[in-house]
């Protein structure tokens, strides 16, 4: 309980010292989101889990050289993209990963990185189109370059600073931005792309 | 969250929707497996111990391999024949009175001198940074030059 309330880097001079709770608590407090960056990466939720874990272990072993110039989850994350990448390309040259490259289709299921944020007060209608919206805009995440596609989803998904996002995929701010600036534009253009008026309609109506 | 480069349509979807969390029975037991790894000492395939271990033998193995080949080319002892087969007959041409160029026609002086040549250059080049030999072959050069010519 005490560990849960420390901070990042009190927890990381703790597991220096061979302290595996305090290590376990940074364990506690980051897998989700490594998980699901994993899972950004490779749209399979058990091998996003192990790459996952592997990333840190390897960080713990990793610990020493830590020099604390970023902040620990950022450190981390970067261990996560690279195993997810890793995964992601071992599994690819053995063929797996063939059966998603046309795009999810298919809701619930473990390709779906996007869900939407439940929403009390909504109507039927409101929570399919939103259900609808949320496909499109996946697919479109989905349709752009590997690192174009990457820094979106650090950014505007998982909240990453342009500076964390810089140091977590080992790339500088400004090449960041660029790759942010293409992206959207280019999700503007697959998203705003009108399916038979009727969002123009509803927009002003 | 900044906005730059987000349309307003875009910015609306980006708040309406968010990365899955993973589903909790996937996660229960994942401080478990990160657990097991660190035990294990393995952290995936870059983990590299035993790999490096092996390179690192085999990398001293080669290298003592190499060390004993070369230590066992006998540069040293070849020089000593090589000098001794050397300055012997310059020194016994040199000292010996008899073999003084009016002994020798000049068809035979020049052959003497050809095969002393031919056979300093073999053992010059093999012998190249031998600083004594190197004398020794200045100093013929020098005697022969100095030698006294025949009385016509």
């Amino acid at each position: 309980m005490e560990t849960a309330v420390l901070s990042d880097e009190i927890l990381v001079v703790r597991a220096r010292q061979g302290d595996r709770n305090a290590f376990g608590a940074l364990v506690s407090r980051y897998q989700s989101q490594a998980v699901s960056m994993a899972q950004s990466i490779l749209r399979n939720y058990e091998l996003a889990k192990d790459a996952s874990q592997s990333a840190f272990a390897k960080a713990y072993f990793a610990l020493n050289r830590f020099q604390g110039e970023a902040k620990f989850k950022t450190w981390l994350f970067r261990i996560v993209i690279n195993e997810a990448k890793d995964t992601y390309r071992r599994e690819k040259a053995r063929g797996l990963f063939r059966f998603w490259s046309a795009g999810p289709d298919e809701e619930g299921d473990s390709m779906s990185v996007l869900e939407v944020i439940p929403s009390p007060d909504a109507s039927p209608r409101e929570v399919y189109e939103s259900n609808e919206a949320k496909a499109r805009l996946e697919r479109a995440i989905y349709s752009l370059p590997d690192r174009e596609r990457e820094v979106f989803i650090m950014r505007y998904l998982n909240g990453f600073a342009i500076d964390e996002v810089a140091r977590a995929l080992g790339i500088a701010v400004g090449t960041v931005k660029a790759h942010l600036s293409h992206g959207t534009e280019k999700l503007r253009t697959i998203l705003l792309i009108p399916t038979g008026g009727a969002k123009e309609g509803e927009r002003h109506g | 969250m900044d906005k730059e480069g987000l349309s307003p349509e875009l910015e609306q979807l980006l708040r309406k929707v968010r990365v899955k969390e993973p589903p909790q029975e996937l996660m229960a037991d994942f401080a478990k497996g990160v657990n097991e790894r660190i035990d294990r000492g393995a952290a995936g395939p870059g983990f590299g111990f035993p790999q490096a271990g092996v390179v690192l033998a085999v990398g001293l193995v080669l290298a003592g391999a190499v060390y004993f080949l070369v230590g066992r080319i006998p540069v040293q002892p070849a020089l000593q024949p090589v000098r001794s087969s050397l300055i012997r007959p310059v020194v016994a041409d040199v000292s010996a009175p008899a073999l003084s160029a009016a002994d020798l026609s000049i068809e035979e002086e020049a052959v003497l001198i050809e095969e002393l040549d031919e056979g300093f250059l073999d053992e010059v080049i093999e012998a190249m940074g031998d600083e004594d030999l190197l004398d020794e072959i200045d100093f013929m050069d020098t005697l022969e030059l100095a030698a006294p010519k025949p009385a016509l």
